[in-house]
């Protein structure tokens, strides 16, 4: 499903940064852990093809993402990878359901309000449908976030300390969310973290040093 | 949910930068349209009244203040000339002159003038009796449309002229029974729907017997009735039988306008005679000229707003760009190009110049619409604010291509977005 092969990155050149090589199955989760200034989110970005590789190739279903021209990496990512941020972010002039008609339009689908509706209820923020995003509580966008990240259906899911501004009991809920979310849309589910409470939950760790 | 929606979403998020860009924007737009308005509606005023006349005759004065009153009828005459002295341009048989129309003016009724004339005055504004007749005998009246609309005149109606053009009860003649009311011209669109038109001696009467009441009553008491009667008819009256009479202004068609001679007529009254004789497009272009110097200032200052407001829509969008950097990436990580950012913003920019354009035409039609109350009051000139001009396209095109220009930095910056390095952060 998402592999990566001699991924490397470097940012000025001198000072690489390596990261291990990956062959992650459909229907898995993995946790990526690592301290600050282990290249984290320089990995995710890396797996999401918001940042080009230096060296090394990542695949996702097959497909060099490296291969791939703006445009086409663009489209590919909005309709294969569900990307959830460490801090939430919306369009700011757009209410809830708006932001998922907008994440299923640039990603080339077609507005399906259905399943919108379907998936807020599932998340358990369906009264909040049609609220302006900035009103809703940090669970709230938390969730919202997530239904973004899933409504269209992609096949890697990739979530940055989804649980690091969380207290114990919503941490283990988001987790939880995830996994469930994740088997439904059978996809791949990376959790990049390093939040020790959720080491005992995920049998596949890869360790970023 | 498309990138219009959003964009249109976007703009009405800021309602107090909308609102900026919007009234600076609709400011300039609304003054540029304003002018153009003006300027072509007043220009087709003027023109359509020059009515092919090629020559005015007068009193010496001021050749303008001559043209703005015997043609357009919103000024005082410069004086008048003897009969006897303007008789060979009222000949017929002139080789030069086709049609030499006498005004004799001086008196008004509701500030509305009436001219003393004959009948050849229908042929330069190609006027038609709509209702009743023409005038035939003195003191008989045919009014133009727009008379019997604003003050109510109908057929049979009698009234007594003032002196002057004001609305003044202190300076009404009293002459008889005054004016009758026998006809209403069909509208032409030009200065005569304006005019209460009668015959000279009319007008001369109404002085001459108000001079005469003055030093006599007597006089004017022993008139018999059958002497009356005689003094009203018109028929076989030919001005050129009373050289010592005065009228006002001639206006004159050549036979044919390039001629050498009727070229130098003019210049020949000017010279030879006590009298002036003036172009009316020389008058009118030097009149617009005039003019001009305003309008041109006017049109820079509105220039300069819209530039200020292609300016504000720029900071607009280029500041909140910062605030939406975020939002930016996020539409990238969602899957849209960079192109499709790049078109985001600009079709920001243009919403808000169309908004801006909006207003501006808005403001301009009720300006304009204003103008054309107090234009009508005071010059008795019909202005429309509800007109269309094609100009108007070409504002609306170049609005538009403001809001491009001014977007096109913003959208740039937009589609370089490093989406790596934003959400890093």
């Amino acid at each position: 499903m998402l592999s990566t092969k001699d991924l490397a990155y470097t940012y000025n050149d001198s000072d690489w940064i390596s990261f291990p090589d990956m062959d992650c199955q459909p229907d898995q989760r993995y946790l990526i852990i690592g301290q600050s200034g282990t290249g984290k989110t320089t990995f995710l970005h890396l797996l999401a093809g918001l940042l080009k590789p230096k060296k090394g190739v990542v695949s996702i279903s097959g497909q060099n993402l490296s291969s791939m021209s703006g445009p086409t990496l663009d489209r590919f990512r909005g309709d294969n990878i569900g990307i959830i941020f460490q801090q939430t972010h919306f369009m700011d002039a757009l209410d809830v359901e708006e932001n998922l008609m907008i994440a299923q339009k640039l990603a080339g689908h077609s507005i399906d309000k259905p399943a919108i509706t379907k998936i807020l209820k599932k998340l358990n923020i369906g009264h909040k449908q049609y609220s302006r995003t900035k009103n809703l509580s940090q669970g709230e966008k938390q969730r919202v976030a997530i239904a973004r990240a899933l409504i269209n259906k992609p096949v890697v899911i990739l979530a940055d300390e989804p649980t690091s501004a969380l207290d114990d009991k919503n941490c283990l809920e988001v987790v939880d969310l995830l996994e469930r979310t994740a088997d439904d849309a059978n996809a791949t589910l990376l959790i990049v973290t390093h939040d020790n409470r959720l080491i005992d939950h995920f049998p596949n760790q890869i360790k970023l040093s | 949910m498309n990138l219009l929606s959003l964009s249109w979403k976007n703009i009405m998020n800021k309602p107090l930068n909308l609102m900026l860009s919007m009234v600076l924007f609709g400011l300039g737009i609304g003054l540029i349209n304003a002018l153009l308005l003006m300027d072509h509606q007043m220009k087709e005023q003027f023109d359509s009244n020059l009515a092919g006349i090629d020559m005015v005759i007068g009193a010496k004065g001021s050749p303008l203040q001559m043209i703005l009153c015997s043609m357009y009828h919103i000024d005082n005459p410069t004086g008048n000339i003897g009969v006897g002295e303007a008789k060979p341009f009222l000949n017929p048989r002139h080789p030069l002159i086709e049609t030499a129309v006498p005004l004799a003016l001086g008196d008004s009724h509701r500030s509305y003038r009436i001219v003393g004339t004959d009948h050849s005055i229908l042929s330069l504004y190609e006027a038609s009796i709509g209702e009743g007749k023409l005038w035939e005998q003195h003191f008989e009246v045919t009014i133009g449309r727009v008379v019997a609309d604003e003050t109510g005149l109908k057929l049979g109606d009698r009234f007594q002229s003032s002196h002057g053009f004001n609305d003044d009860v202190d300076l009404l003649h009293e002459h008889g029974d005054g004016f009758v009311v026998v006809g209403v011209l069909e509208p032409t669109g030009s200065v005569i729907d304006q005019l209460i038109l009668t015959t000279t001696k009319s007008i001369w009467d109404v002085h001459g017997h108000e001079e005469a009441s003055e030093e006599s009553h007597e006089i004017h008491a022993g008139h018999d009735h059958a002497d009356h009667d005689h003094e009203h008819d018109a028929a076989g009256f030919n001005l050129l039988d009373y050289p010592d009479e005065e009228i006002t202004n001639i206006l004159i068609k050549f036979r044919n306008r390039t001629n050498f001679q009727a070229l130098n007529l003019p210049r020949n009254i000017n010279e030879n005679t006590d009298m002036q004789a003036a172009s009316p497009p020389i008058e009118i272009n030097r009149l617009y000229s005039m003019i001009g110097v305003g309008v041109d200032a006017l049109r820079n200052i509105a220039i300069i707003i819209a530039l200020v407001s292609a300016f504000s829509i720029f900071i607009s969008l280029f500041s909140s760009l910062k605030d939406r950097k975020y939002e930016l990436a996020l539409m990238r990580v969602m899957g849209a190009g960079r192109s499709k950012l790049f078109l985001l913003i600009v079709l920001e920019g243009v919403l808000l110049a169309l908004l801006g354009f909006i207003v501006g035409y808005i403001i301009s039609h009720i300006g304009m619409e204003v103008i054309a109350h107090y234009a009508k009051a005071s010059y008795r000139y019909s202005l429309t604010g509800f007109i269309f001009l094609k100009e108007e396209l070409i504002i609306f095109s170049i609005s538009l291509l403001i809001g491009i220009v001014a977007a096109l930095i913003p959208a740039f910056q937009a589609y370089r977005t490093d989406i790596h390095e934003t959400l890093s952060k």
